[in-house]
């Protein structure tokens, strides 16, 4: 009887591990979301079919969860097996039952009272492996809580905070190992991208997103500026088994918009990097824009897809840049395949064959002001895209606008900003941006339904043919996948700066967003 | 009339700079001040402390605090649950900034030809313009509220919004025409919008929130001010005295 009762207790405490092999096998089981973008592809779709484009006009509310803070929530939950895992910023943990909202356990974390983060003291998520769950902090550290009861596991220090380091991405969790990226772009940190241990929280191993003295690639940095050259990786990337190769964006070289103090590419700022799973050795690195000085960061989601290219089956990767350009690379070996814009673009000429871009006479930003498309958001920005595996679409939204860019001295203090001056906004024309379904295999586009303000929500795409975005205003909506047409929309009355989630509570498919302080659960009938 | 927001400030700092008493003995450190703020602190509130992701900080009345320790308090720590954030910059350095975040307030006052009192009788008669703008209560909605400008604007910012309110239009009053399906037209400025509708303070001061849907033509001109242009209106000296009697609208009680 004993052995019995203990072989139930391994037995549903096994079932209940996130382990490796699941999160490989993340498609098979389509009523979990286990990792950022809902599986190491990070196509951001879901395979459940209980809402269809026949009864999605029928959504309602299923529960909301308030979070009483007055940070933007840029979380994207997490769930297993009913239980939604989700950060309220800056750094609190929630378990919550995903069926009604109702919260199992929170974390909470005590900060340091003078943060420096550019843009917020935000958070987009935890990772899940085996029994644990794994934030990053505003403070520059990596805390493992206990997925049962939210204790505290162990908590290292990825960076110095004080000199403007901070974590705001959601790791991701890779074999035995959290990923983690880092933020500080505007500080003129030195970026890195990090292996920790999932087990005893040790460091396995570090990469540079700027080469040190020495290495391949510093000589892209003139003089000392490699040591403040930014290259942050703020946005969680992707992971291929096969090639067990990390994809990870890199974000903007410092100062943003002086170029003048680090001359030469900046590798590998604005870049996708390809490291080794488990050495986090660099495979392979294409860079989008090759000394950026318009802050274009590329920080975007490398969305992973194995299908044909021009008559050839390869593994590609898609991706749309905040420099306006949808590319197609080849992530066995990072070959440039084809890129096109998706909004306005000034800045470039053309992309020619190996990808680098060939850029206008005259770009740069100037002490009198240049004006360039996009602006300095970009054509599109750290807000997931999604792809469909049914319409074979590329889904993202896109703002078309253009500024003008100043550049001016850049004096380097620890901690402090880091910018080369500011670009201006162009006050009566704001500009325009709609949701697109690009064709991957052309960069055309198929659809576009127009938004409103610049958007800051992700989009999800179901197995049901939908497609799920939200809006600055706090409209949340589903739109029809194949063509565009809205079918359903909620006025959720907060900023929508997150990417929503589709998953199954008690045999129901639900879908979650957070908006303003809030989450917001839409299914078609209650299910508790 | 309209008042405007310009992004002119340079101009009325350079202007108070050599009128101001008192000013001149600090000018080092106001450049300092400046140069910081440009450095760290325009990509958010503007290089000309206008706002745009952070707010505007002309106004001379901040929501965290407005003395000087608050303001040193809100730049050093930032604010939680904004996008503001932290610094390591030094004391020094800090209180630089609070002296130049304090004269983008146009605090200190110069001195200005016209005759307020004439400009207050040009205001309510002549120009009309309490049909669209009020002070202290007095006045129509369609334009700012006037009550505090004196505090908000510089006298040069005043006198372009009253010669040509086109140049710099405040989005809060960009002017729109709708006409819906059932055949009524809508005519106000545009209090809010998304993508499925848009509210409004019509010419008859009436909140209208229309769906887009239910529109047949809708308009919304950024480039042209609701407000006419006064410069055929009213002589150069009239001008001066309209801009004397808006400067003496301050914050604490200064009217004539």
């Amino acid at each position: 009887m004993r052995a019995i009762c203990i072989a139930i207790v391994a037995t549903s405490s096994i079932a209940a591990q996130v382990n490796y092999q699941r999160l490989v096998e993340s498609d098979g089981e389509p009523g979990n979301w286990l990792t950022y973008s809902g599986g190491y592809q990070s196509h951001r779709h879901s395979g459940l079919d209980q809402l269809t484009r026949d009864n999605v006009g029928r959504l309602q509310l299923q529960w909301a969860f308030q979070m009483k803070t007055l940070e933007t929530v840029e979380t994207t939950p997490l769930v297993e097996d009913g239980v939604m895992y989700l950060t309220k910023p800056p750094n609190d943990v929630f378990a919550l039952d995903a069926g009604n909202g109702r919260p199992y356990w929170n974390y909470r974390r005590s900060l340091p009272e003078r943060i420096n983060v550019c843009c917020g003291q935000v958070n987009r998520g935890v990772a899940m492996l085996g029994d644990r769950v794994f934030m990053g902090t505003v403070d520059a550290h990596l805390v493992a809580l206990d997925r049962k009861t939210g204790n505290l596991i162990w908590d290292v220090v990825v960076a110095d905070y004080t000199r403007g380091y901070s974590v705001t991405a959601a790791p991701l969790a890779v074999k035995n190992q959290v990923i983690v990226g880092i933020s500080g772009g505007e500080y003129g940190i030195r970026g890195f991208l990090d292996a920790y241990d999932a087990a005893t929280g040790k460091r396995l191993w570090r990469f540079y997103t700027i080469p040190g003295p020495g290495v391949p690639g510093h000589e892209t940095w003139a003089g000392e500026s490699w040591k403040t050259g930014g290259a942050p990786t703020w946005v969680t990337g992707s992971f291929d088994p096969k090639l067990n190769l990390i994809y990870w964006g890199t974000g903007n070289a410092a100062p943003d918009w002086n170029g003048e103090v680090r001359l030469g590419d900046n590798l590998y700022s604005s870049s996708v990097i390809a490291l080794d799973a488990d050495t986090g050795k660099l495979k392979w690195y294409f860079q989008f824009s090759p000394h950026d000085t318009h802050d274009w960061d590329a920080v975007q989601i490398p969305v992973l897809v194995d299908g044909e290219f021009r008559g050839q089956q390869r593994r590609l990767m898609y991706w749309g840049n905040r420099n306006a350009f949808f590319y197609v690379l080849n992530r066995e070996t990072g070959q440039f395949l084809m890129a096109k814009p998706f909004v306005t673009q000034t800045w470039a000429e053309r992309i020619d064959e190996k990808g680098r871009p060939v850029r206008r006479p005259n770009s740069d930003p100037s002490r009198e002001g240049t004006l360039i498309s996009p602006g300095p958001e970009g054509g599109t920005n750290w807000y997931s895209p999604s792809y469909s595996p049914q319409t074979r679409l590329f889904y993202l939204s896109v703002w078309d606008f253009a500024s003008k860019f100043y550049s001016g001295e850049a004096p380097y203090q620890p901690g402090a900003h880091f910018f080369g001056s500011v670009p201006a906004r162009i006050r009566d024309d704001p500009g325009s941006g709609s949701v697109k379904a690009i064709d991957p295999s052309t960069g055309d586009v198929r659809w576009q339904y127009p938004l409103y303000s610049m958007p800051q929500a992700g989009l999800l795409s179901t197995a049901g043919n939908l497609v799920f975005g939200g809006t600055d205003e706090g409209h949340f909506f589903a739109l029809d996948a194949a063509s565009g047409k809205e079918l359903w929309h909620a006025n959720t009355g907060g900023v929508i700066a997150a990417g929503p989630v589709s998953y199954l509570a008690r045999g129901k498919q639900l879908v979650s967003i957070a908006s303003g302080s809030a989450i917001f659960t839409f299914g078609l009938e209650r299910s508790w | 009339m309209k008042i405007s927001v310009r992004a002119k400030v340079w101009l009325c700092i350079l202007i108070l700079h050599y009128t101001v008493d008192g000013i001149a003995r600090a000018q080092d450190s106001d450049s300092a001040g400046e140069r910081l703020f440009r450095l760290h602190c325009a990509e958010c509130h503007g290089v000309d402390g206008r706002g745009g992701r952070g707010p505007d900080l002309t106004r001379g009345v901040y929501r965290h605090g407005s003395t000087d320790q608050a303001l040193y308090q809100t730049i050093s720590q930032g604010v939680a649950g904004t996008q503001m954030p932290g610094t390591s910059l030094s004391e020094r350095q800090l209180l630089q900034i609070v002296k130049h975040v304090r004269g983008l307030a146009s605090s200190a006052r110069v001195s200005v030809p016209g005759d307020p009192a004439a400009g207050r009788k040009l205001f309510v008669g002549k120009g009309g313009c309490p049909t669209c703008h009020m002070v202290r209560g007095v006045g129509g909605r369609l334009g700012p509220d006037l009550t505090n400008i004196g505090s908000l604007r510089s006298p040069p910012n005043l006198q372009a919004s009253i010669l040509r309110p086109d140049e710099d239009i405040d989005p809060a009053y960009w002017a729109v025409e709708a006409a819906a399906k059932d055949g009524k037209i809508y005519s106000g400025i545009r209090l809010n919008e998304d993508s499925y509708s848009i509210q409004l303070l019509d010419v008859n001061e009436n909140l209208q929130s229309l769906t887009k849907k239910d529109l047949k033509t809708l308009t919304v001109d950024k480039k042209k001010s609701r407000m006419p242009a006064y410069a055929a209106a009213f002589t150069a000296s009239e001008v001066e005295d309209l801009v004397a009697y808006l400067y003496s609208l301050q914050r604490s009680a200064r009217l004539p």
